[in-house]
């Protein structure tokens, strides 16, 4: 790794490749599912692709807080004490 | 109380106002005021005085107040006055420092003058290029260099004069008196430049921290350099350069986007407290695959949920609804915890196997048709659906990302690996570990 940054030496003075983030930001591409499904996806840009990912984190919480609000509606509708509750409360975070 | 770089000048920020001098000596930090009246003695000049001057900072700044103000501009012209002094490279710098320093009393538009030198292009290359890269966009970041930069120029010569001067406190003389001044209040003044550079150097700090580039750690610092150089000497601002500095500005810009945007990435990333860029892309690309999951485990309880009463385990496959690899329905949990684990043992090897699954992103919502068929396509499996404790349980895997989700509670273990090492790759470590914990608890 500190070879390889080294030998960058001209591109200026990084200690992380730029490879390295390239090869990054394209497995988070590939994790991002509006980028992934698009036509032309090798032109994506990295601040693009951090922007997707942000906006698909917040996604996730959104819908993280959805389902835990419906679970735990579904745990007052069934016996506190059984096996399922236990599961849908751990399920809750 | 901080000596900034304002318009040119250093002035002495204090909480009111930072030109008005009378304001100055109440203003002072009492670091700051001990440090500008400790070394005070001018016209009192005695080294006793000195002594008292820290005990009795109000009392001192009542009575002396003239005298602060002429410690203050004193302070805030150290930099210029001996800045100005290494500037001038004709001006012998020790020795004749001393004597040529402009006198206590002098007004405060003379700051303004010695700064001039600091900031008018200089044959001193290095420190005007510096100073002068106050004139560009980088103003703020230049403005601390140049307060730093002061800084160093002044504690170096503060140090000289002072180990020089120590012998000569006696200040009865109208010379010697322009003289002790200096040499008190460098001595007290080499505890300011520190300061100065203490508050410089975290920000600074924070400022690497901040722009660390993609691949241009240093090179901010360089083209701004370069830029100025070019501006300064004028001559060689070519076509070929100015496209260059207008490359340079379009990738600092992109390279600004770039890492707002990863700072608002590591905002919403859990305990990331790394600094370096590929480790929190790490983190991040690592947490969005749990995060994920978590959401598809959530969707599928709350599409079991209807389902989850005893009649229905048969139906109930664990041989997956095409979803990743760790996911396994629910009610498989809750029979293994109501069942002896007796029965674990006799029922791990057939009943474990798992399809490989990859990892999908998008859980199809579970489908009951689905689960039925594929749930009657296992006979052996339905035949012992009663004893399903060896059915693997909620995702082990889950567990690197429970410091994520702070999920101390979570006790799905996987009873695969026993039986289908083939079936999943990562998780198997971490089954492994989880298999053998399952016998106790349950």
């Amino acid at each position: 790794m500190s070879s390889r940054s080294r030998s960058s030496r001209h591109q200026g003075s990084s200690r992380i490749s730029d490879d390295q983030i390239v090869d990054l930001i394209s497995k988070l591409r590939s994790l991002l599912p509006e980028i992934r499904n698009r036509r032309r996806s090798d032109k994506v840009s990295a601040s693009k692709v951090l922007q997707e990912t942000c906006n698909y984190i917040r996604n996730l919480h959104q819908e993280v807080d959805d389902l835990s609000e419906r679970l735990s509606q579904l745990l007052q509708s069934i016996d506190p004490d059984s096996a399922e509750a236990s599961i849908i409360r751990s399920l809750i975070m | 109380m901080e000596l900034l770089w304002q318009d040119g000048q250093v002035v002495v920020k204090s909480q009111r106002s930072p030109r008005k001098p009378h304001d100055h000596s109440v203003n002072l930090s009492p670091s700051v005021a001990a440090a500008v009246r400790g070394g005070s003695p001018a016209p009192v000049g005695d080294p006793l005085l000195l002594q008292h001057h820290h005990q009795q900072q109000l009392e001192d700044a009542v009575n002396n107040n003239h005298l602060f103000i002429q410690e203050d501009e004193m302070s805030s012209w150290l930099f210029s006055d001996f800045c100005s002094d290494l500037l001038l490279p004709s001006a012998p710098v020790v020795t004749s420092s001393v004597p040529s320093c402009p006198l206590p009393a002098l007004p405060p538009p003379k700051r303004l003058d010695s700064f001039g030198h600091f900031s008018r292009p200089n044959p001193l290359a290095d420190e005007a290029t510096v100073v002068d890269s106050s004139d560009t966009p980088m103003a703020t970041r230049a403005s601390e260099d140049a307060t730093r930069v002061g800084a160093q120029f002044a504690s170096p010569v503060v140090r000289a004069a002072s180990s020089r001067d120590q012998a000569g406190t006696s200040p009865s003389s109208a010379s010697s008196a322009s003289a002790d001044p200096i040499p008190s209040t460098k001595t007290e003044d080499v505890a300011c430049p520190p300061k100065v550079a203490e508050d410089g150097a975290p920000e600074e700090r924070k400022r690497k921290a901040r722009d660390c580039d993609w691949s241009n750690d240093g090179e901010d610092v360089e083209p701004v350099l370069n830029d100025d150089k070019r501006v300064s000497r004028g001559s060689s601002s070519t076509k070929r350069s100015r496209a260059a500095e207008v490359h340079n500005q379009s990738e600092r810009r992109r390279r600004d986007r770039i890492n707002e945007k990863m700072r608002a990435l590591q905002e919403l990333i859990p305990h990331c407290n790394k600094a370096d860029k590929a480790s929190m892309l790490d983190e991040a690309i690592g947490y969005l695959k749990s995060l994920q999951m978590q959401v598809q485990m959530m969707s599928m309880g709350c599409g079991m949920m209807p389902m989850m009463f005893p009649g229905m385990q048969q139906y109930i496959p664990h041989t997956g609804m095409g979803m990743n690899r760790p996911m396994i329905p629910f009610p498989n949990v809750f029979n293994s915890s109501t069942l002896p684990t007796a029965s674990v043992g006799p029922h791990m090897g057939p009943g474990s196997r798992f399809p490989a699954f990859q990892m999908s992103p998008r859980i199809p919502a579970p489908d009951p048709s689905r689960i039925l068929h594929s749930s009657q396509s296992d006979a052996t499996l339905s035949s012992s659906s009663l004893q399903n404790s060896n059915l693997p349980r909620m995702p082990g895997f889950m567990d690197p990302y429970q410091n994520f989700f702070g999920l101390p509670h979570m006790h799905f273990h996987f009873q695969l690996s026993q039986a289908s090492t083939s079936s999943s790759a990562k998780p198997t470590t971490s089954k492994a570990g989880e298999t053998s914990q399952k016998e106790s608890p349950d």
